[in-house]
């Protein structure tokens, strides 16, 4: 069902900008990993999971040979991710010359899943190279508390996002729509936290209950409570580029959660169903591939027409 | 078990350049994803399995569709898997819709993908890898 709130929310997607962006970060973009598979954290949703198939980098120099042989690969970009310290951010300290030199001798564009980092470190990931801090925004402090289980309120999560944003040339706030055990609990208020930086891009991710995690069992938000929700993003920010992330359920209800998604104005979408391409053409919208992650400014990467066979 | 590097390669199965392995069952053929593979896809969230009684061809260059046994989805990206040998599918995997990670967990066993009924396996058997040459494959630079 298509509610009154994802009509205005589509008409306004489809004035602004008939594109449907499918985004596909393998092989071109791929993730790396500072910290290997470690995590102070655990955090119930992923409990280190996510972190086993990133490429290991565990010294600055992996990271430089690393980013150096995936240039000359045909690699436009990485993103350099991993596990979180106590306080909740990347450990990043030891890696900032490191940074600079990929930056300077391979022009590869660098992501980076920098958590709560202090305000230094924000400005010295800048001064390195980094290209866009893509920051996991919670809202609600009991979130934070049951998920992460770290002394943090939704406030520093604010305040970070607002050094971020001073620090670095662009910032996509990711919120985990369902994160609260499957609850929608505080991505109304990081909404409104997203919409003080005006960010180029915001990316929209489901809660996907992981086998091996206190979240397996998990119900998560139904596609229409998605739906809702990014059709309410869409009409906050109709000039940001809206992304329906990768970590979002593919069970049963996968084609439905990616149309409520379509539906309701999303712009990209990673690793799109073949249904949801289909249905996007018949939109309207024009299919476009771009090989990055969904929240890369997509001047700065290679797009090409959508060409499957 | 041969090792290379971090990946499995266990004797007495065949290994495509895609990937792919096959064990020989009699006059049918398993077909999964090697260890290599599923490590090089990353968490795989999606398999969308063949049809029983499509028929494939064996990979060659250039892919063609005829040459897919379906797909497999990691987090952030999508792989077309190419069937190692010709023929028709007659059992698929369906532990695989309710659990897509065995893929990850388990590629040589509980992670299989399709059982094949081969239509030239005696000429086609020599466009494949034994497990020496498969590792000598590995070896190679990407």
């Amino acid at each position: 069902m298509v509610t009154e709130l994802q009509r205005r929310a589509f008409s306004m997607k489809l004035k602004h900008d008939p594109t449907f962006y499918a985004c596909y970060p393998h092989p071109k973009f791929p993730t790396l990993s500072i910290t290997g598979d470690e995590c102070a954290l655990n955090c119930k949703h992923c409990n280190r999971h996510y972190l086993r198939h990133m490429l290991p980098c565990l010294t600055p120099d992996v990271l430089f040979t690393t980013c150096l042989n995936l240039a000359s690969n045909g690699a436009c970009g990485v993103l350099l991710s991993g596990g979180y310290n106590d306080e909740g951010y990347l450990p990043f300290e030891n890696y900032l010359d490191a940074i600079e030199r990929v930056k300077r001798e391979t022009g590869l564009f660098i992501s980076a899943h920098t958590g709560l980092v202090p305000g230094w470190l924000a400005h010295e990931l800048g001064r390195a190279g980094i290209d866009l801090a893509d920051f996991d925004l919670i809202g609600d402090d009991e979130t934070i508390k049951l998920v992460l289980g770290i002394d943090r309120t939704a406030e520093d999560y604010r305040r970070s996002l607002h050094v971020l944003k001073r620090s670095l040339p662009h910032v996509a706030p990711h919120i985990c729509i369902g994160l609260h055990a499957g609850e929608i609990k505080g991505e109304r208020a990081a909404l409104e936290f997203a919409a003080e930086i005006s960010p180029h891009a915001l990316v929209l991710l489901v809660l996907m209950p992981t086998l091996g995690t206190e979240f397996e069992r998990i119900t998560g938000p139904s596609p229409a409570e998605v739906g809702e929700l990014i059709a309410e993003a869409r009409l906050k920010f109709p000039k940001a580029m809206l992304a329906l992330g990768c970590m979002r359920p593919r069970d049963a209800g996968r084609v439905e959660l990616e149309l409520q998604a379509l539906r309701s104005g999303i712009d990209r979408m990673e690793v799109p169903s073949e249904q949801t391409i289909e249905a996007a053409r018949k939109l309207g919208l024009q299919v476009l591939r771009l090989d990055a992650c969904c929240s890369v400014p997509s001047e700065l990467t290679g797009v090409s027409t959508w060409s499957s066979t | 078990m041969v090792k290379v590097g971090n990946y499995d390669v266990p004797e007495g199965l065949y290994y495509s350049r895609e990937h792919e392995w096959v064990k020989l069952e009699g006059k049918l053929a398993r077909v999964g994803a090697t260890d290599y593979a599923q490590s090089k896809l990353g968490d795989v969230v999606y398999v969308e399995l063949p049809e029983v009684g499509k028929q494939v061809k064996q990979a060659t260059e250039p892919k063609t569709k005829e040459m897919e046994l379906g797909a497999v989805e990691s987090i952030k990206a999508v792989s077309a898997v190419y069937s190692p040998l010709s023929g028709a599918v007659k059992e698929t995997n369906a532990a695989l819709q309710e659990r897509p990670e065995l893929i990850n967990t388990s590629p040589y066993n509980e992670g299989w993908i399709c059982v094949l009924e081969p239509s030239a396996l005696e000429t086609e058997l020599k466009n494949l890898m034994d497990a020496k040459a498969y590792v000598e494959f590995l070896k190679k630079p990407e």
